[in-house]
């Protein structure tokens, strides 16, 4: 199902309204409901295709994010269910597709993410020899031709 | 436009065919590409081209834009024989564009797994080339459009595998000599203990064909972009040097037995009728294999570059101009090839 606000993306959250006594169901996207301050914690989701069906899901046994096997601390109840809330990622959308969505993920999801990098590149910090916003200089950086080989 | 990159001749070129160096970059303060609407992705598409526009006038060079989502499956295809861009691109194109500095030596995609990948290509080994001309566009776009950033973790991009330098410097290696005596596999698992990968031609999730592979740095955090390549540079050195020793050692073992695999090939590109994808790219394979080893007769390295860039699916039916089907595709094929051989030769 389409979300009913945006149109575009796959809504995932079923809210149930109750307006002058009148009930009514919205179902949005996770970015449509975030937008809204829906609290994911509230006793409002429901239905198959909801984010807490999915998180359990990652949750089983043997279940990985981006291969990595997760550790008993990586289910620290304080992590469950985050939600980035720039972009409204939700932890399982990020354990599902193994993408950020926005630069606010890095800080909402940055537990999650500190064994992925150590895995992935062996560091968990950037080091760069190219000055913010002086990107100009790699050209002093490379030098000659042939720099590389030397 | 100008000669294709391709069609160039490179340095270690008897081993290498081709390198190529991307960057990974997001506009700072926007959602990453698959968090968009098709709406929002057309605004990131204004906004990079508007940019890219600019730089093309500051750089002297001629923008050429390529809205992906416009283009019909053929020519898109055709973009990918020519590896301008990745087969994974060939599913999803809404909101995708193709900006291109003059020619297909170095350009942009818009709004793929990020909502810049800045490309450079060249021929044979020239990570210095590539580097130097991705590192000018990319300062000259990040001075018109701010990019997310920040000083612990570097460039922030949608797969936290390219976190940091954002940096993905690849090369294309033609190795038959590693390939059928066996010492690609020991290779590649050597090369992923040390943080890089070998794959297939076509990259990610591809298998090797023609005896074409790529290899690719997979560390983009903590390691700086002169390191990156300064590493990659070397590999390739070194993994040419090993090929031209298992060529030698095939040769000797058997010289007659090469030659005549090699001399068949070549009647058979100059005389079949029909020549499926994979005949073709067998053949280019041992030809190449024939003009390395220095055998009279053999093609130029700009005729096999073309014939790997002009024989594939998407290219032969843009060049017939309507769709085919296999047999036709075929026939094609071997058209073109004994086309292409012949005008070589006169």
């Amino acid at each position: 199902m389409i979300c009913q606000r945006c149109h575009e993306r796959e809504a995932r959250v079923h809210v149930k309204c109750v307006v002058n006594g009148k009930r009514d169901d919205l179902y949005l996207c996770d970015y449509c409901a975030a937008q809204r301050n829906i609290d994911f914690t509230s006793s409002q989701m429901s239905g198959s295709h909801s984010m807490w069906n999915d998180l359990l899901d990652t949750m089983l046994p043997g279940s990985t994010l981006f291969g990595l096997p997760f550790k008993d601390e990586d289910h620290a109840p304080r992590l469950r269910g985050m939600v980035c809330p720039s972009c409204g990622e939700t932890e399982a959308e990020l354990r599902k597709t193994g993408l950020l969505g926005c630069r606010h993920c890095y800080d909402t999801f940055a537990q999650l993410l500190k064994p992925v990098f150590q895995k992935a590149h062996g560091h968990t910090c950037h080091v760069s020899e190219l000055h913010e916003n002086d990107y100009h200089s790699i050209e002093d950086i490379l030098g000659d031709e042939n720099s590389f080989t030397e | 436009m100008s000669k294709s990159w391709y069609l160039e001749n490179g340095p270690n070129e008897d081993v290498v065919i081709s390198t190529r160096v991307r960057l990974a970059r997001n506009i700072d303060n926007t959602p990453f590409p698959w968090r968009l609407t098709a709406q929002e992705k057309d605004h990131v598409r204004d906004r990079v081209e508007a940019a890219f526009r600019e730089v093309c006038v500051e750089q002297d060079k001629k923008p050429l834009v390529v809205d992906l989502s416009k283009m019909d499956d053929i020519a898109v295809t055709a973009l990918a024989d020519r590896r301008v861009i990745s087969r994974n691109m060939l599913k999803k194109r809404e909101g995708e564009a193709l900006l291109l500095f003059g020619d297909e030596s170095a350009g942009v995609l818009v709004n793929e797994e990020d909502h810049l990948r800045l490309f450079a290509v060249g021929a044979g080994l020239c990570f210095e080339k590539a580097a130097y001309c991705i590192s000018k566009n990319a300062a000259a776009l990040e001075k018109r459009i701010p990019m997310a950033k920040n000083e612990k973790l570097g460039y922030l991009t949608s797969c936290p595998t390219n976190t940091g330098t954002g940096m993905r410097a690849s090369c294309m290696l033609h190795i038959p000599g590693l390939i059928s005596t066996g010492i690609v596999g020991d290779l590649s698992r050597k090369l992923a203990r040390a943080g890089f990968a070998l794959r297939g031609a076509d990259g990610e999730g591809s298998e090797p064909y023609a005896d074409m592979v790529q290899i690719s740095n997979q560390v983009t955090l903590g390691v700086t972009e002169k390191r990156t390549l300064q590493d990659m540079s070397r590999l390739a050195v070194s993994v040419a040097s090993e090929e031209r020793k298992a060529r030698q050692q095939l040769y000797d073992r058997d010289r007659v037995g090469l030659e005549d695999k090699i001399g068949r090939a070549k009647g058979n590109m100059l005389f079949a009728r029909r020549i499926s994808s994979e005949e073709a790219m067998k053949g280019l394979s041992l030809l190449r294999l024939g003009r390395e080893l220095e055998l009279p007769g053999m093609p130029e390295y700009s005729t096999i570059q073309l014939l790997l860039a002009s024989v594939g699916a998407g290219a032969i039916q843009q060049q017939a101009g309507r769709p085919l089907d296999g047999w036709e595709r075929d026939e094609a094929r071997a058209d073109i090839i004994r086309e292409y051989l012949n005008q070589e030769k006169t």
